[in-house]
């Protein structure tokens, strides 16, 4: 059921104070850029400045949250236009959906930003770390509190740049800070990367995704006249725009283009491969931008505008038989990255590898949880305003467990790399006896994505299968239950790994616990993720709320807490089954049987052939390199050719033409009257031959 | 409004006048006398002025017709004068006082007031001869332009833009001859510009005028000199011949377009003729804009030389330029007035973002020729972090103000072909490769390179880095009150 109570086209709110959400940490991130101008390079004011930029703004966001809660919707604009040819001001739009974002975002970043300061202490280009650090957070909170489209854009492409720096940080490009094995090829492409090299990847394969965005954005306006969100969706609840793609048969097809950005953004297939090598970048930079937010902006994105094209199926069977399509590509694509990536995770020895194959995997749940949702719609079984709600609320719940899980993870790996002096998990080991409560941290978010009850990341997990079993969209639901029992095992086998077994190759180090500045964050968000699992019934209504209060979706609020009930069906069975026998499997391989697998690669070509495909990411990076990077190159290459040929012609064919010709000329005049008889009579011959042709 | 005209025409008069007098106060004061540094500054902040007096002028009173009608401004030209001035003004800052040295400074300073003078009249003319006359001045200046300073490889660029620019003119007096035949027979002023019809006259006609613009501008098949000459030039000449003079040429192809698909039938009543020729060269436009993008932004992936990289990605900025005027030919005779102001504040913003992000990068080219050399020369100072901003703003990143050309492109041609929104999109995207590895290199801070760039070109990007967020601030509004 959809009603109609929610939809917002005129503000109700002045712009002061929502925009501080994004407006002090942007001014924090000024304040920062001009001490350092200014010589001031104290690294404790650089990082605490950050620290307090970010967390007010975090606290307007959690003030927000409360309003939106207690009143609903919330949309601020400024009395002025910034661009009133296309309707573009500056606004804030905190529905439920906006607000908890911007909660997430804050109070993560905030954990984050404090967990660095002792990360970064002993590390240099702090003032550059920070600034950075801090605009990326303004820039993300500006996404998802935007109130139109260029806003949001605005805040995409700020937090792309962030992300470019970030992950480039340390550019002097030193072993430590690569990402793959050294020398390692796989059809002859290095599979090992620097940062600045990794810099460059993300912001071209996240470009690809954002040209594809702004030219749907430039086909909305055309067809709505508005850039405004809430308009937008006011229009598609009457059908206008979205009958009228509809009609022609591209209503998917500019959908797509659309939703490019998004799918670039979360790395989903055929996009991930940025992702993975973003790893370059410091380790709260990867917990912070490709964990816990960035990479969320695409599930954020779809989260934002699948209620919106939903409203175009309520009004169009037209509309909702193409948007049908659309859905099932976009879960396609998400099943098939989570699975995809969990089997790369599998074999992977590089401790922040292993998470971000996981986060991409994950991600992937999280489209699949919006759009087979919307998919549904294909099966004619359900009401608009009900799809709606299991879409947001399965994508937004496993958004909410898994940027507080994937946080607490890829915090607790900074350490443990700091801990070890390498990011290969062969260094690791044994550590649960010298690091009590970064190890219990580890088990509880390692628990979590593991998805077993009662953490929070078992119930949102299972509300992204339950999208993908509603919708019928067995292939996809496969994907995701084998996908459950993989993640478990990768999970378990990096856990066991680091913290129970001993290293594979010899250390001289001795590990001892995190200073409290690092402990506390990540045992924190460690703890927030079983303390939402147990209290998941009691949660729940609260996130029910906020979503009933989001655009566009409008359903009854018990319409949207029914959604959140998770019973025991048959999926939800095999998927536990599957996931323990994946535990089992792993824990009788390393703990009981303790199986060399290194004997097992030597020994066995099939094992090898196997694990190099999976270890090698499928060889879809170097297909890529081969096929798109090195054909371009070589037609960039052949019409380089062509202009030296030219230029050749210019400089040398031409004038030696012209020499060889004057030469020629030259030589025919001899002195010789004989020559000049002959060539008189020649020629004279010619022309008369012309002349007769010519004249016919 | 009179007086504000009078105005405006006293400013580029002046202009002129500097233009006129500088040689006189080098032959007195020596050619190294830093008057005539500054008189070419004045004129480019003259012809700045004059740019945006007009530009108010125009939102509020609409277009400016001068010179008995031959030559009208509207906020489109106005704002390609104020862009003018601009790229003009940094142009001159990335130069700074070494111009003074070269033996040929009086012409280098005092060229450039004369070419902003033409830059005023060509970009508003609508008549065939006077276009004609405006394009041989400001040709000739370009041609100078380009020999200087007189160094051989700078010689040998010059003669071969004037090799092709002489074929180029010739190409543009059998324009003005044949649009002359096609104006008479819709019983039109002899020289004004006459609306295409579909049939073979008319393409001749469109021929002709785009091998004679389109090479000026670097328009794919007829863009072949750029690489060769922006390649073999000084940068600082270069980026006034790329940056500043280009813009002119942009403006008049761009109102002949508007002309060609009937943006002057009386009553704005089209015929089945115009309607027709309108669409035969909106497709003409659509095809060459693919192929123009396409051969710049591939041929620019991999080259490591500097001046090579910027010249095809001039070339590829051109092609977008291209695809706003196709959906301007397709969109001035059917009624979408809407449609056809995003084309033409396409054009402008674009050619603006263009010229203002080209200007101080073609003069960074005049001591650093490739990407290695460039490669921790820049990190270090704010000029590193200013010369990326400028990078993304031909990527097309918000705020900048090539976002908004990109943006306004985008709308205009969606309306018109998708194929050609996939076309751009690809280039986009192709583009991002050369883009982001340059601006990685311009803001590392590690490199074994031992030169040094000039302070003036430092101050020109950082000003340009400015000048390009604050005109991605202001502009959207600015065409909401034009538009």
């Amino acid at each position: 059921m959809i009603v109609e109570t929610g939809s917002l086209v005129a503000p109700n709110s002045g712009l002061m104070p929502w925009a501080l959400i994004w407006g002090i940490p942007y001014l924090g991130a000024a304040i920062l850029a001009i001490l350092y101008y200014l010589g001031v390079e104290n690294k404790a004011v650089h990082g605490w400045g950050s620290v307090v930029s970010i967390g007010l703004g975090a606290l307007v966001a959690v003030d927000a949250l409360f309003k939106v809660l207690r009143e609903g919707p919330i949309y601020a604009a400024s009395t002025t236009t910034w661009v009133p040819w296309i309707n573009v001001g500056v606004g804030v739009y905190l529905d439920g959906l906006g607000a908890v974002m911007a909660v997430i975002v804050g109070v993560l970043s905030f954990l984050i930003a404090v967990y660095s300061v002792e990360y970064m202490r002993h590390s240099w280009g702090i003032p550059r770390y920070f600034f950075f650090f801090t605009f990326f957070v303004a820039s993300m909170l500006l996404l998802v509190t935007a109130d139109n489209l260029i806003l949001m854009f605005i805040g995409w492409e700020g937090t792309g740049l962030a992300s470019y720096a970030l992950i480039g940080h340390w550019y002097t490009d030193e072993e430590e800070y690569w990402v793959g094995v050294p020398g390692r090829k796989a059809l002859g492409i290095p599979m090992y990367f620097t940062p600045s090299h990794s810099g460059v990847r993300a912001m071209l394969f996240t470009r690809i995704g954002d040209i594809g965005m702004m030219i749907g954005m430039a086909t909305l306006f055309l067809l709505t006249g508005t850039f405004s969100i809430p308009e937008i969706a006011v229009q598609a609840s009457h059908g206008g725009w979205m009958v009228t793609l509809a009609s022609k048969g591209v209503l998917a097809a500019v959908l797509l283009v659309f939703t490019l950005g998004a799918l670039a953004k979360s790395a989903q297939f055929p996009f991930q491969e940025w992702l993975v090598t973003a790893m370059t970048g410091p380790t709260p930079v990867s917990a912070l931008i490709h964990a816990a937010t960035m990479v969320k902006a695409g599930v954020y994105f779809m989260l934002r505008m699948a209620p919106v094209f939903l409203l175009g199926a309520a009004a169009s069977g037209l509309v909702a038989g193409e948007l049908a399509k659309y859905f099932v590509i976009v879960a396609g694509l998400g099943a098939i990255t989570a699975f995809m990536l969990a089997t790369m995770a599998l074999v992977s020895n590089e401790l922040k590898l292993i998470l971000a194959y996981s986060t991409a995997s994950q991600l992937g749940y999280m489209f699949v949880g919006v759009a087979a949702a919307g998919a549904i719609l294909a099966t004619g079984h359900a009401e608009v305003g009900e799809i709606a709600s299991l879409g947001v609320a399965a994508g937004l719940s496993h958004l909410l467990s898994h940027a507080i899980f994937k946080a607490a993870l890829f915090l607790i790996a900074g350490w443990l790399i700091h801990a070890a002096h390498s990011r290969f998990i062969d260094y690791m080991g044994n550590y649960a006896k010298y690091m009590k409560l970064t190890a219990l941290s580890l088990w509880l978010a390692g628990l979590s994505l593991m998805a077993i009850p009662p953490m929070s990341g078992f119930f949102s997990k299972e509300l992204t299968l339950k999208s993908a079993e509603e919708a019928h969209l067995n292939w996809v639901l496969g994907l995701g239950v084998l996908t459950a029992g993989l993640t478990a095992a990768y999970t378990l086998r990096m856990i066991l790994r680091v913290l129970h077994l001993p290293p594979k190759k010899e250390v001289h180090e001795h590990p001892h616990e995190a200073p409290p500045l690092m402990l506390i964050p990540y045992f924190l968000l460690a703890l927030t993720a079983l303390v939402i699992g147990i209290a998941w019934f009691q949660f729940y209504p609260s996130l029910a709320k906020a979503i009933s209060e989001t655009l566009g979706v409008e359903a009854a609020i018990d319409t949207v807490k029914a959604v959140f009930g998770i019973s025991l069906s048959a999926v939800t069975a095999t998927t536990l089954g599957w996931v323990f026998t994946n535990i089992a499997v792993v824990a009788v391989l390393y703990l009981l049987v303790k199986t060399d697998f290194d004997r097992i690669l030597q020994t066995s070509k099939t094992a090898r052939v196997i694990h190099d495909f999976l270890f090698d990411r499928w060889y879809i990076n170097s297909i890529i390199y081969i096929l798109i990077v090195g054909g371009f190159a070589g037609f960039s290459m052949f019409l380089a050719g062509v202009d030296h040929v030219i230029d050749l012609a210019y400089h040398a064919a031409i004038p030696a033409l012209f020499a060889l010709g004057a030469a020629g000329l030259r030589a025919l005049h001899r002195g010789r009257s004989d020559y000049y008889l002959m060539l008189y009579v020649y020629f004279a011959s010619v022309l008369l031959l012309f002349l007769y042709i010519a004249w016919g | 409004m009179i007086h504000e005209v009078e105005l405006a025409l006293t400013l580029i008069y002046t202009v002129l006048g500097i233009g006129l007098i500088i040689p006189v106060i080098a032959v007195v004061g020596g050619r190294k006398s830093k008057l005539i540094q500054w008189l070419a500054v004045l004129s480019a902040l003259l012809t700045i002025a004059t740019g945006a007096i007009m530009l108010d002028v125009t939102i509020r009173n609409g277009p400016i017709a001068l010179y008995n009608n031959t030559v009208v401004h509207d906020a489109f030209t106005s704002f390609i004068v104020l862009g003018a001035g601009i790229t003009a003004t940094l142009a001159l800052t990335a130069a700074g006082k070494e111009p003074l040295i070269w033996e040929s400074s009086p012409s280098y300073y005092g060229l450039l007031p004369i070419a902003l003078f033409g830059i005023f009249v060509i970009s508003g003319v609508r008549d065939a001869l006077l276009l004609l006359a405006t394009w041989l001045l400001v040709s000739v200046l370009a041609y100078v332009y380009i020999a200087l300073p007189v160094e051989r490889e700078s010689r040998a660029a010059a003669v071969r833009y004037i090799m092709l620019g002489a074929v180029a003119t010739l190409f543009l007096a059998i324009w003005v001859a044949a649009n002359t035949v096609l104006s008479t027979s819709q019983n039109l002023y002899p020289y004004q510009i006459a609306p295409l019809s579909s049939d073979k006259f008319s393409g001749f006609v469109l021929i002709t005028l785009l091998a004679a613009l389109g090479f000026k501008v670097g328009v794919a098949p007829f863009h072949w000199w750029i690489p060769s000459v922006y390649g073999r030039a000084d940068g600082r000449v270069v980026s006034i011949v790329a940056a500043v003079i280009k813009l002119g040429f942009i403006a008049v192809l761009t109102r002949l377009v508007y002309y060609m698909a009937g943006g002057e039938a009386l009553g704005n009543v089209y015929s089945l003729g115009i309607l027709a020729g309108s669409k035969a060269l909106a497709y003409t436009l659509a095809i060459l804009a693919v192929v123009t993008m396409t051969y710049g932004n591939i041929a620019a992936l991999t080259t490591d030389d500097l001046r090579a990289l910027l010249s095809y990605s001039s070339i590829a900025q051109i092609g977008y330029i291209l695809a706003a005027m196709a959906a301007l030919a397709y969109f001035t005779p059917r009624g979408n007035p809407a449609l056809v102001n995003y084309a033409f504040a396409a054009v402008a913003v674009q050619a603006v973002a263009y010229g203002i992000a080209k200007a101080p990068l073609f003069s960074l080219t005049s001591n650093v020729r490739t990407l290695r050399e460039l490669r921790g020369l820049l990190g270090r100072s704010r000029a590193g972090a200013a010369g990326a901003i400028l990078l993304f703003s031909l990527l097309g990143m918000p705020p900048m103000l090539g976002f908004w050309g990109k943006l306004y492109m985008f709308i205009a041609v969606a309306g018109f072909s998708i194929l050609l929104v996939i076309a751009a999109f690809i280039n986009s995207a192709i583009s991002s490769a050369y883009y982001v590895r340059f601006a990685r290199d311009m803001v590392s801070e590690s490199g074994t390179s031992e030169k040094g760039v000039a302070k003036s070109v430092e101050a020109a990007l950082i000003a340009g880095a400015i000048i390009i967020i604050a005109l991605g601030l202001v502009a959207p509004a600015i065409f909401s009150l034009i538009y």
